[in-house]
């Protein structure tokens, strides 16, 4: 394909892509003021579009007395928090285990488990050990991250060529030198095929745990919209939530691409 | 990995998954045709006083006199109650009149067909550690707040009282906190304070944890917080219900009344005696104690009063002001055409 023919196809595709949104939304406000679609559960875009702007782009409006940047700021510490708990724990707990067979099968029953359980049923015990502020949901969203660090690195320690470790160990590696120059940088493309994943997880934590017991964040905001029946409300704060979404999950492709370059080719450990 | 054994045990599997299937349809089955021939009433919080008629009329076997089977849906506030009627799942709510009126201003046409209570019977408690801080609701901006659920009554009066000292009605931070969780919610000191009725509220007050700062438990009461009278809990449900099904609705408001006559005619003691001991979360005397002191909320005939429904309109206008008398039908709202009959 010329890069003409390319250029032409790259167009399509967003003039596609903006078409559906424009399709989705315009049948909606359409339906919606029509009276085919009932705006007490569905609400319509002019409406919620111009309460996500109020909240947004209007300051002094304030929902509980905070301003919904507040409410992100809480709901992002919260995702952070979680995040970079769970990757820590997932991380070392994964290399350990990877290496070591015998407590790996220790552990093994345990860990299955508590995967297994539900996490979500956890978050009411999170508010009754942590009452409502961001431990709770910093707790919910560690158990999200965890296991999926945890399994991704543990596998990535395992998968390690025999051959690149026994050629490390020949050229004199200790246990930590293992570690540092041929372990985690093998489990590390495990794991960083695992963080958009951990990330989402991470998030679904902090804004599940307010929307269940909380006095702020961007989940606390639609739980109160919701109660109060307010659909316009509850549809801004996903809007808000999604643009959040989108903005991370940019961010996370940065750090993906940043970390990428650090991992090794195999054929190049195997050469060198 | 495809042997004798592997094959064998595959199709045990897939046999006992099959069994399983067709039994969960038909449990699910059984499980619909009960619910089909039940009238679900929905409630926000069951123990609270202000719905205390609804037990009693359950208790006494009187709905079961009118030949109806009920379920009742014990949900944490009144606007999840209100969420199960608009949602489909309840026939019933016994909930908070001013539930109606917000209703119709987003469309939906709910209609009060029997009142439980004259007096609203909500208690803004505050935690007894900020006595000597916390002095009027303005002390309070900014602080997290427990209610019931948000949307309900509880979080209405809270809002309420705001508007009314000049104060914006968000500037609160409301907390989720149901009924007896509020209890522990305010002895961990998770919220400041926390709106509530009896005999939460009474519960609160002899343990030391809370105190009232604004109660519409008495008259006075309710006259200094709301203006004037200010109907409460009672049963309502959709338009639709009352116009198709009259006969339902009589059947309902009659049990209702024979409560209230119950209550009229006996003791908080031979009340007490027919509620189940889980509602009783201070114990059997401090509960008779309480019902004794709010015997007077009670309505005696099940009547919606003449200046309610304008009182109540008023007070919620303040924190909403896009409910504006012009455009809310408040007769279409209640009706005591059931009653008396």
């Amino acid at each position: 394909m010329s890069a003409q023919e390319r250029k032409r196809r790259e167009r399509t595709i967003h003039f596609l892509q903006a078409a559906i949104f424009v399709v989705v939304f315009g049948l909606w406000e359409f339906g919606a003021r029509s009276g085919a679609i009932d705006t007490f559960f569905f609400s319509q875009p002019s409406t919620f579009l111009g309460r996500a702007w109020q909240w947004l782009a209007i300051p002094g409006t304030q929902l509980g007395g905070r301003s919904i940047y507040q409410h992100l700021a809480v709901t992002l510490s919260e995702m952070l928090g979680s995040f970079v708990l769970g990757v820590a724990f997932g991380i070392t707990l994964g290399l350990m285990l990877g290496r070591s067979d015998f407590w790996a099968r220790v552990f093994n029953p345990y860990i299955q488990v508590l995967n297994a359980l539900p996490r979500l049923v956890l978050a009411p015990i999170f508010v009754l050990m942590f009452g409502i502020d961001e431990r709770s949901k910093i707790a919910l969203g560690f158990t999200m991250v965890f296991f999926i660090v945890f399994f991704n690195a543990y596998h990535g320690v395992r998968q390690v060529d025999r051959n690149i470790i026994n050629n490390a160990r020949m050229l004199g590696a200790g246990e930590r030198e293992l570690a540092r120059h041929v372990l985690i940088p093998s489990a590390l493309t495990w794991i960083l095929s695992s963080l958009h994943t951990s990330v989402g997880f991470a998030l679904v934590g902090a804004v599940v745990g307010e929307y269940l017991a909380a006095a702020q964040g961007i989940g606390w905001v639609i739980s109160q919209a919701q109660g109060n029946f307010d659909s316009a409300g509850v549809y801004a704060g996903m809007l808000v939530l999604c643009v959040v979404v989108i903005i991370v999950e940019m961010g996370v492709t940065w750090l993906e691409r940043r970390l990428v370059r650090w991992t090794p080719q195999t054929d190049e450990l195997l050469a060198g | 990995m495809d042997s004798a054994d592997g094959r064998a045990s595959r199709r045990i599997a897939s046999i006992a998954s099959a069994l399983i299937c067709v039994l969960l349809i038909l449990i699910s089955l059984a499980a619909c045709s009960t619910e089909r021939a039940t009238l679900t009433i929905s409630v926000g919080g069951q123990p609270l006083f202000a719905y205390l008629p609804l037990t009693l009329a359950d208790r006494l076997g009187y709905f079961r006199d009118e030949g109806l089977s009920i379920r009742i849906a014990d949900l944490r506030g009144g606007s999840e109650a209100m969420a199960a009627l608009l949602g489909g799942s309840a026939d019933f709510v016994t909930g908070y009149y001013e539930h109606t009126i917000r209703a119709q201003g987003q469309g939906k046409h709910l209609r009060m067909v029997v009142l439980f209570d004259r007096l609203p019977g909500l208690v803004l408690m505050v935690g007894a550690r900020y006595a000597d801080r916390v002095k009027s609701i303005e002390d309070l901006v900014g602080q997290p707040v427990g209610v019931t659920a948000p949307g309900s009554s509880t979080d209405q009066m809270l809002k309420f009282l705001l508007g009314k000292h000049g104060l914006n009605p968000q500037s609160i931070p409301v907390v989720t906190a149901g009924t007896t969780t509020m209890i522990a919610a305010l002895e961990q000191d998770q919220i400041r304070a926390g709106v509530t009725l009896d005999p939460t509220a009474t519960k609160l007050e002899k343990d030391g944890t809370a105190f009232a700062l604004y109660d519409t438990r008495t008259e006075q009461g309710a006259r200094d917080v709301f203006g004037g009278t200010w109907p409460a809990g009672g049963i309502y449900t959709t338009e639709e219900m009352v116009t198709n099904n009259p006969k339902v609705v009589q059947s309902v408001v009659n049990a209702a009344i024979r409560a209230l006559e119950y209550i009229q005619s006996h003791s908080a003691e031979e009340i007490a005696a027919n509620m189940p001991e889980e509602f009783m979360a201070g114990g059997r005397e401090q509960y008779i104690g309480a019902l004794k002191a709010n015997l007077a909320m009670f309505s005696r005939d099940g009547r919606m009063p003449e200046e309610g429904p304008a009182n109540v309109l008023k007070t919620l206008q303040l924190v909403d002001p896009n409910l504006t008398p012009a455009g809310i039908d408040l007769a279409a709202t209640y009706t005591n055409d059931f009653l008396n009959k």
